[in-house]
């Protein structure tokens, strides 16, 4: 018998980050939280590989500026992923890395999993406008089939243009748009990656193909949810408090109720409002009357505390 | 699917899409869940724990676009409900136990909580994180497994998604625990879930037929393939093209799929490189276990014409013939601990070139089979018992440390034994005792009898 222990043989998806390293991406300090983002992503997409039966994921970075080129080499697998942090400097070589993408989108080159693969995952980020031909190098990538199949997103920081890289995903409902002042783009790189392969990994259900407009719908509700359940949980701990009512659930509110209690406010990206969080964190106890445990009134009453502060005892159960 | 509408209520006083933290939501039995933590999210729902009246439970919660209409919502609801009132068919099932109200666009349901021992089959299939223990461990892990569906199918359920992420099992001792059962229905009723592609049968990826019994059991045999040759029975050179696409999915899993070890098409043998350990594997098994997968990928049992498959497909009752047969064939060597697949005293491990210790056979009504410490006769190998008792254990084999082929039959029956010696004399075994395995001693138990030759 052959010895036993091994491992099923599981297609390959590539995800390709197309990431733009003009200078324009250091002056906003973006360049940063796009290193940050590739260096957090690798153990979740690990941990995702890992798990799944139908494919193993691999990663290819291709950095453009003045010309273009591929981040360790080429495409890496994750157990062996090295990685040294983007530098930004330069112009907008887009076009520059559509025709390099297009040469090693071939299964003489990157697509070469033995086991066969699965239409890749292509990401590209860019804060500007391309400064070489854009056009001609996108009109030799569409003619590759890869391409074709591949579910491909932008992200369009701060000031990119929409337009040009919905002409690259061939859609502007797969352009996701992200102000790096106000948003966590970092998270929201991460979380595109990171859907985006795990959906684009596991075989479907029948005849139907991952939409790419489902994957940046998927993320955008993501975010959405993220910014919501922050929202709220900050909402919950303020009313916690027992000493304001936070009614509108808005950042802002949150944020004046801060001021308020003289907490100024900081760096708050959405939509994880970190700095909202460390800041109500920070107050530690309540001024006024502490109400227990996250369901309120309950815990409140177990732990012998008073419960006269909060107004409505039913207020976390309503409707429930 | 539908897309997403920005139309978030109002969820526990509170705007939110999904519950949080410390909520605390009534369920039908009203009762209280109040989440304490994420502990996952999928395709159709997040997973949450909750304590639920004072014990710590898992609480599946579903996204709102899960459903294409409120009609389906309302028909997966109620399906759920009868689930819950009428209880698990096993203790293999991770069975919902009850369920929230419908509130905000979305429901949950209450589970047990599944314990860490318990690993996801596709975890297991690549082996990273975790891996079966043994050969035979992994033959147990199908057992538990065909016999769990046994009971499922039998009980007027079937499942309609099998697939490598809902299965869970102790890669130790091959348990098993099946989650997400709320898609299992009573036969004739569909929960407008398909499937996950690799696993749905043919007939259900061309969208000829919607889940069944039948096409649940083409999804357990590939997932029995699988879990013994680490390779997807339907996937060979003819069906690896270089992108798998949405097209290319109907064709080589439904339109025209072909068996990578069918005898009579070799057009689609393993890849080489890919697929040479399971070669090497089919080479090996014992031509029942091939026929059965044969008969399961053969091309008449996967083309469904005029309302009727051309082949039929083997029912669970089958498959525990088989594998319980071939279950107690894989002898490990003292020597070097190689696992091999033994059907006569004539064996000699493969790995180190050792004779393997094999002396006698046990001759059971159809079949006879080597002794070897570690073998596990059980009832549904014996005789036609209760659904529920089928894989109880009726002897197991012992040996004794430094003297091969002084192997014992300990009856762990729970019965006595009617025997007769090898000397022809009358003799009883009552439970807990041993017998040699000495040529001639002939046994009965539960109507059946065996023989030691």
């Amino acid at each position: 018998m052959p010895a036993f222990g091994t491992s099923i043989p599981r297609k390959v998806m590539t995800l390709f980050l197309l990431v733009d390293c003009s200078g324009s991406m250091a002056v906003s300090g973006n360049i940063g939280k796009v290193n940050g983002a590739i260096e957090e992503m690798i153990p979740l997409l690990r941990n995702i590989s890992d798990e799944n039966a139908d494919a193993e994921i691999r990663i290819g970075v291709l950095a453009f500026s003045s010309g273009c080129r591929w981040i360790g080499g080429g495409v890496q697998d994750l157990d062996h992923f090295q990685w040294t942090d983007m530098k930004a400097s330069g112009l907008t070589d887009m076009g520059a890395a559509f025709r390099e993408l297009e040469n090693r989108l071939s299964r003489k080159e990157f697509m070469d999993g033995a086991a066969g693969n699965y239409a890749p995952v292509i990401i590209l980020l860019s804060d500007g406008e391309p400064t070489d031909d854009y056009r001609s190098g996108l009109a030799v990538l569409q003619h590759n089939n890869w391409y074709r199949e591949a579910q491909k997103i932008a992200i369009a920081v701060d000031k990119a243009s929409i337009q040009t890289l919905s002409e690259f995903t061939g859609n502007i409902e797969t352009v996701l748009s992200c102000n790096g002042q106000k948003e966590d783009l970092k998270h929201l790189i991460v979380n595109v990656a990171t859907v985006s392969s795990k959906m684009q990994s596991r075989s479907q259900t029948a005849g139907t193909k991952v939409d790419e407009k489902e994957i940046a719908d998927q993320i955008r509700r993501q975010q959405e949810d993220k910014k919501k359940q922050v929202i709220s949980e900050l909402a919950h701990m303020i009313k916690e408090r027992g000493e304001a009512s936070v009614d509108g659930n808005t950042a802002a509110e949150i944020e004046s109720y801060l001021a308020k209690v003289g907490v100024p406010s900081g760096n708050d990206l959405e939509p994880t409002y970190k700095g909202l969080v460390a800041h109500l964190k920070s107050l530690g106890g309540s001024t006024g009357t502490p109400a227990g445990g996250a369901n309120g009134t309950a815990a409140a009453s177990a732990s012998g505390k008073t419960k006269a502060k909060v107004a409505d005892p039913f207020a976390d159960d309503n409707d429930w | 699917m539908v897309k997403y509408k920005n139309n978030h209520k109002f969820f526990g006083g509170i705007f939110m899409a999904k519950p949080y933290t410390g909520v605390s939501i009534e369920t039908r039995d009203f009762r209280k869940a109040r989440i304490i933590k994420e502990l996952g999210s999928g395709g159709q729902g997040t997973v949450y724990l909750v304590d639920y009246d004072g014990k710590k439970m898992a609480l599946k919660w579903y996204h709102e676009t899960t459903f294409k209409s409120i009609e389906q919502r309302q028909q997966f609801y109620d399906n759920l409900c009868k689930n819950i009132d009428n209880g698990p068919p096993s203790d293999d099932f991770l069975w919902p136990k009850d369920i929230t109200n419908i509130t905000h666009g979305s429901f949950g349901y209450i589970m047990d909580l599944r314990p860490d021992r318990f690993k996801e089959l596709s975890v297991l299939l690549v082996g990273r994180k975790a891996r079966f223990k043994s050969f035979r461990v992994t033959v147990d892990a199908m057992l538990n497994l065909v016999n769990a569906f046994r009971i499922l199918h039998n009980s007027g359920y079937s499942y309609q998604d099998l697939n490598d992420g809902n299965f869970f099992f102790d890669p130790d001792t091959g348990e098993c625990l099946i989650c997400d059962n709320d898609n299992a229905a009573y036969e004739g009723n569909v929960t407008g879930i398909l499937g996950k592609q690799r696993y749905m049968a043919p007939e259900v990826v061309l969208g000829q037929k919607m889940p069944d019994k039948y096409t649940d059991r083409f999804s357990m045999s590939v997932i029995l393939f699988m879990m013994l040759m680490y390779l997807h029975p339907l996937e060979g050179e003819y069906s690896t093209p270089a992108c798998m696409t949405a097209e290319n999915e109907r064709e080589f899993y439904g339109r025209a799929p072909i068996f990578v070890f069918d005898p009579e098409d070799g057009s689609n043998p393993p890849v080489k490189g890919v697929g040479d350990h399971a070669a090497a594997i089919w080479s090996e098994l014992p031509e029942y276990l091939r026929k059965a997968y044969i008969r399961s990928f053969t091309k008449g049992s996967m083309t469904f014409e005029n309302g009727g498959y051309k082949g039929a497909r083997l029912v669970e009752r089958e498959w525990l013939d088989v594998l319980l047969r071939f279950r107690n064939t894989i002898c490990r060597c003292p020597s070097c601990g190689n696992e091999e697949f033994v059907s006569s005293t004539d064996a000699v491990c493969a790995a180190c070139g050792d004779e393997l210790p094999l002396f006698r056979e046990i001759k059971l009504k159809k079949y006879s089979m080597p002794v070897y410490p570690g073998m596990l006769v059980r009832k549904a190998q014996l005789y036609e018992c209760p659904e529920r008792e089928a894989l109880d254990p009726v002897f197991e084999v012992v040996g004794t440390e430094g003297f091969p082929g002084r192997d014992y039959i300990v009856n762990v029956s729970g019965e006595t034994w009617r025997c007769i010696t090898s000397s022809g004399a009358e003799r009883l075994l009552a439970p807990g005792e041993r017998m040699p395995a000495k040529a001639g001693i002939k046994a009965s138990v539960f109507g059946a009898e065996f023989e030691i030759i």
